[in-house]
């Protein structure tokens, strides 16, 4: 591997890195400051008030598992493409070896 | 250039077809009584922790295998397991807080089992910083990281039953309904065949771009 595309993928896999941990962190931090689902401009007899699930479980498992296979599809893609590159280009340096080779 | 090894595709192929089977166990198991449905994330999210974890020791003992003999087979496998940490470790921190969004209210809480996973985590990403950023010799610095990474594993699997928390303890899976068990351990396969083909397929990768590295060299030469 060259310099450039060592210092390309170095700044890439950092930036990468630097927001998953940021994102993690910020997450967490707001899911703490989140303040009570408490009524503010009045509030509502419970008689009156329609039973119902306040927060409904179904899009969270939702989310869960499609992360879940986005992240893997995503890796697998990421495995794909490295291994590609890196065939691509060890083909590449056996070929120059041999030209090398056969000019001795 | 590696050859890739004939049991990848074996493996790769079980885990899809278990997979895929897998939702239809998991729509046939009971709901839990306090939860409902969110717990459903649990057959997901707990095999994804256990294969977090055994990658964890995976690495851990491959980098003490090349802190005793330098060799580069188990530095290879080391860098592979610890990448599978990271993955798995995401989709831990991820589901993890979007079952507590519903089952506690909050989306984190810095508990003993919460906070000691993400340091799990964290250790793995800083051991591949190292092997990305750290340059020529950071073999060994990593392989020192990745063997305290293991021995951190034992604290975040035990936080639970140490330490207060609202996180379920270590009983959970051991007293499970058996209506809830086939799922859970049919996933818990389906994520460890994903996980050995996974492994195998990126040390192929690391051996061939090991096989590049010497062919630069050779040119250099």
């Amino acid at each position: 591997m060259n310099v450039s595309r060592f210092q390309i993928a170095a700044c890439r896999w950092t930036t990468i890195l630097a927001v998953l941990v940021a994102v993690v962190f910020v997450a967490a931090a707001a899911a703490q400051t989140q303040p009570p689902l408490a009524a503010i401009d009045g509030f509502v007899p419970m008689s009156s008030a329609v039973p119902r699930e306040v927060l409904p479980a179904t899009p969270l498992v939702f989310y869960a598992y499609s992360f879940v296979w986005l992240a893997l599809i995503g890796y697998v893609f990421s495995i794909w493409r490295r291994m590609a590159r890196v065939e691509q280009d060890l083909a590449d340096v056996q070929r120059r070896l041999k030209d090398g080779q056969g000019g001795r | 250039m590696q050859k890739q090894s004939p049991v990848v595709p074996v493996f790769l192929a079980v885990a899809a077809g278990m997979f895929a089977y897998a939702p239809f166990l998991i729509d046939a198991a009971p709901y839990e009584s306090t939860m409902g449905l969110i717990q459903r994330i649990f057959y997901y999210h707990v095999p994804s922790a256990m294969v977090m974890f055994g990658s964890a020791f995976v690495c851990g003992i491959a980098s003490a295998v090349y802190l005793a003999k330098r060799s580069p087979q188990s530095d290879a496998v080391a860098l592979a397991a610890a990448e599978l940490v990271v993955v798995f470790g995401l989709i831990v921190l991820v589901t993890g807080p979007l079952w507590a969004r519903k089952a506690w209210g909050v989306w984190w809480q810095w508990d003993a089992r919460l906070t000691s996973s993400l340091v799990l985590w964290l250790i793995f990403v800083s051991y591949l910083m190292l092997r990305r950023f750290a340059g020529a010799g950071s073999e060994m610095l990593a392989a020192a990281v990745g063997v305290f990474g293991m021995a951190n594993v034992p604290c975040v699997y035990w936080s639970v039953n140490v330490w207060r928390t609202i996180h379920p303890n270590t009983n959970v899976v051991r007293s499970l309904a058996p209506e809830m068990r086939l799922p859970f351990y049919w996933c818990v396969a389906a994520f460890v065949c994903l996980y050995v083909g996974l492994l195998l397929t990126r040390l192929r990768l690391e051996q061939s771009r090991r096989g590049l590295e010497a062919a630069y060299a050779e040119i250099e030469d």
